[in-house]
């Protein structure tokens, strides 16, 4: 079920809502939640609900073991047991059929495969929302055996923190630590100044999807293939697709934080205006917070980090930033993208071009090492948004086109380039807002003045009336 | 309660400055007119297919006659059935093809006829006109989610009463192109000639020329219509129409195209996955099996009749049709 559907926005979300709301006993809550969420699932793929309690039972059996054994040795054993089952059944679902690919380009090399005639595919269909919840239970198993957390002996608050409704089809990943203290106390039903900054929320992430994500991801459509024709769509998909993402999963995160706050639950931090960064490292302590900080809790941390001397650091990095590539999905250029990352991570470290940018020119230094960062993503974004080297190429020269012969760009290609300011410059203002109080734009809301709000309502209303897509595009990161 | 008023200011004071732009709105503005709509997509450069534009046309133009007979379905009915012969047939009795394109989807055939009931008290038939080469699954759901959007979604009846998305096009237009102007331009609209004639002719669209290579002759062999689990989409698909009749209380009709190939046993599953359709509910009026063979010549291209061919067509529906009146 979307976040954009009418079925959450006016059925799903209001009736679990208040239902919630009219529930008198703290501990009908969570019970409430829980039957909310197990529906939510269900009412997606229901035969994929005995998966995510069996992978959720699993967890919560090995975590209370964790927390009474002693003997080191069997706990090594047993959170190693979670993890890789837990990476082997989304391993399955999610590159069975890429690896098979494979194998079967491969197979003249492999004597066992020589003649055999063909490798069939899985054709598994990947339940919804699988790489989330994973990384959801496996934070719990790490954590119990960290001593981190103390393993609820309550199932219902562990089910309700696994499959919690708002975070199970595309995150925010939420770790154990963060969230199930929450859901385990009695809290308080929301009050209404809380439910009125929900409803901002909601509505904020509904109007950027409709306005600026899908007419971006039209934009990127209608350039597609008209490298020749259309001199600048190259530069055109790179650009818009960079802010595309950003407005799509922001918004994504926006209903979801805002549907977590009518259950009185916060959520942590996805983003903070993230293409305004100086350098890697910063990015990812900008760009899909809750992902990059697991990866670096639950993988960069237990490969050693950065305690095991300069190139055990960048091998770190780079397995990191790979595996975090790869996790995006089955494809070369998810694992260039990671590849890539990882090695913009260990050049900084390298060399911290930012640093000496701001020691030789000052604040205009900043702004350069701003722009060398946003460029840099942006080739990312190239990448990540490939599917084969033909189109990669084509691409890639017509951007070398338009930055070595700004001026040959056609009447047409300006119009696009007007088109796409349009949808990115307010998304650009928005953050530039932010960033000044480091906060992502929608954490300021409650601080507005009355008048602002009146004017963000208004102005979100007839945006979405006159821009806003009808037929839209699914979120993005739906298909993770 | 006060607390209530207080924390939720903004957003009542704001829906109330809405209220109050679509009031004057309301009073100043130019009327419900065909750009009205959200079938239509007023994006940048967004050259939506002329299938939508045809779409919204025949219900600007079409929708609010009051009729006896609606047709939905692909485009098989859009050049095939000619109402003006039908209505020749019954005797004062009215017959309106709101039929387009096999892009809408079935489910777009759906929402567009609900919309035509929802409209016409005075309805007593619902006809699906297909041809069998265009079962669902062949086209998924085409843009049946936007029909949904504009047609059948909770939100169509706010937008359709909302005085200011009569200028969504004059301020896409303002800011996309820098004219304020009161048309597609990024479409391209129908000319107002064409436009009556969609009305003169009840939805008949002629068509022209013929493609030899896509005609074919011998053995029939439709499109798959199972889904990932095998089950039958075409059963589904026509249980929903059943479905919507029933609650309009209207006869559901079902019409098939003629084909230029002849019965097969390679159509075996989907005839008798129609056969079990006939058997569920034989309340359901269907005329003509669903392999009827007309010769090659009748043919522009496999889907659809020449106007020779949709003139014999119509002349049978029309015999049927009164055959069902006097029964």
């Amino acid at each position: 079920m979307a976040f954009d559907s009418y079925f959450y926005l006016f059925l799903f979300l209001p009736i679990a809502f208040g239902i919630y709301q009219s529930a008198k006993k703290t501990w009908l809550h969570n019970v409430v939640l829980c039957g909310a969420s197990l529906t939510f699932y269900a009412l997606g793929k229901a035969m994929y609900v005995p998966l995510l309690i069996l992978i959720s039972l699993q967890d919560y059996f090995i975590a209370h073991w964790l927390y009474k054994l002693n003997n080191q040795t069997m706990r090594k054993w047993l959170v190693a047991t979670s993890v890789f089952s837990n990476l082997f059944i989304l391993a399955i679902f999610k590159y069975a059929d890429w690896f098979i690919d494979i194998l079967a380009s491969q197979k003249k090399h492999i004597i066992f495969l020589r003649h055999v005639k063909d490798i069939p595919h899985l054709n598994l269909m990947l339940p919804i929302g699988i790489s989330f919840y994973v990384f959801h239970t496996i934070s719990y198993t790490v954590d119990a055996y960290r001593r981190v957390i103390i393993p609820k002996k309550n199932i219902l608050d562990y089910l309700t923190f696994v499959s919690f409704f708002p975070l199970l089809v595309a995150g925010p990943i939420q770790r154990a630590r963060d969230l199930l203290p929450q859901i385990a106390q009695n809290r308080a039903r929301a009050s209404w100044r809380t439910i009125e900054y929900s409803l901002f929320l909601i509505l904020f992430g509904l109007a950027k999807k409709m306005v600026f994500a899908d007419n971006l991801g039209k934009l990127i459509d209608l350039c597609q293939g008209s490298y020749k024709s259309l001199p600048g769509s190259g530069l055109i998909i790179a650009l818009a697709f960079t802010f595309q993402i950003y407005a799509d999963f922001s918004a994504y995160t926006d209903i979801a934080t805002g549907s977590a706050k009518l259950f009185n639950l916060k959520l942590t931090r996805n983003f903070i205006t993230p293409y305004l960064s100086r350098s890697p490292s910063e990015f990812w302590q900008r760009w899909h917070i809750c992902l990059s900080s697991w990866l670096r809790d639950y993988l960069y941390v237990p490969l050693g980090g950065n305690r095991k001397g300069a190139f055990r650091t960048y091998f770190n990095l780079l397995t990191t930033m790979i595996l975090g590539g790869i996790w995006h999905g089955a494809g070369v250029f998810f694992l260039l993208w990671g590849i890539y990352h990882g090695l913009l991570l260990v050049f900084y470290r390298a060399v911290p071009l930012h640093t000496y940018l701001k020691k030789i020119m000052g604040k205009v230094g900043v702004l350069f090492s701003i722009l060398i960062m946003f460029c840099s993503v942006v080739f990312g974004w190239i990448l990540f948004l490939t599917k084969d080297i033909h189109t990669f190429s084509q691409q890639m020269s017509s951007i070398k086109q338009t930055v070595l012969h700004p001026f040959s760009l056609t009447g047409m290609s300006l119009q696009f380039f007007y088109c796409l300011s349009l949808f990115t410059i307010p998304l650009f203002i928005l953050d530039v807002i932010g960033y000044k109080r480091n906060r992502q734009f929608v954490e300021l809301y409650p601080a507005f003045s009355l008048v602002t709000k009146i004017c963000f309502y208004v102005m979100m209303f007839y945006l979405v009336i006159f821009f806003g897509r009808r037929e839209g595009y699914a979120f993005i990161y739906f298909q993770f | 309660m006060r607390l209530f008023i207080s924390n939720f200011k903004a957003f009542f004071i704001a829906l109330s400055i809405i209220i109050l732009i679509e009031c004057i709105l309301f009073f100043c503005h130019r009327g419900v007119t065909d750009l009205h709509s959200n079938i239509l997509s007023f994006a940048f450069h967004d050259e939506a297919t002329g299938q939508r534009i045809l779409v919204n046309d025949k219900i600007d133009k079409l929708g609010k006659i009051q009729t006896d007979f609606i047709q939905v379905g692909d485009s098989s009915g859009l050049f095939g059935v000619e109402p003006n012969i039908i209505m020749s047939h019954l005797k004062g009795l009215k017959y309106v093809s709101h039929s387009c394109c096999a892009d809408t989807g079935w489910d777009g055939y759906l929402d567009i006829a609900k919309n035509i009931l929802a409209q016409d008290k005075k309805a007593k038939y619902l006809v699906l006109h297909i041809t069998p080469y265009s079962f669902p699954l062949q086209y998924k759901e085409g843009f049946s989610n936007i029909l949904y959007e504009a047609l059948a979604s909770p939100w169509h009846y706010i937008y359709d009463f909302l005085p200011s998305m009569s200028f969504r096009s004059d301020v896409t237009n303002a800011v996309y192109y820098g004219k304020f102007q009161h048309k597609l331009l990024s479409e391209g609209e129908l000319s107002e000639k064409w436009k009556n004639k969609l009305v003169s002719t009840s939805g008949w669209v002629p068509i022209e020329g013929k493609d030899t290579t896509d005609r074919p002759r011998g053995d029939c062999d439709f499109p798959n219509f199972f889904d990932e689990q095998g089950k039958s989409t075409v059963y589904q698909k026509l249980r929903k129409f059943k479905k919507l009749s029933d609650a309009h209380h209207v006869k559901l009709i079902l019409l098939f195209n003629p084909v230029s190939c002849h019965d097969s046993k390679k159509i075996a599953p989907i005839s008798a996955d129609f056969k079990r359709f006939a058997t569920r509910y034989p309340d359901v009026y269907i005329p003509f099996p669903l392999v009827t063979t007309y010769h090659v010549n009748y043919f522009h291209d496999r889907w659809h009749l020449n106007a020779k061919g949709a003139k014999i067509h119509s002349h049978e529906i029309g015999n049927a049709l009164v055959k069902l009146i006097n029964a």
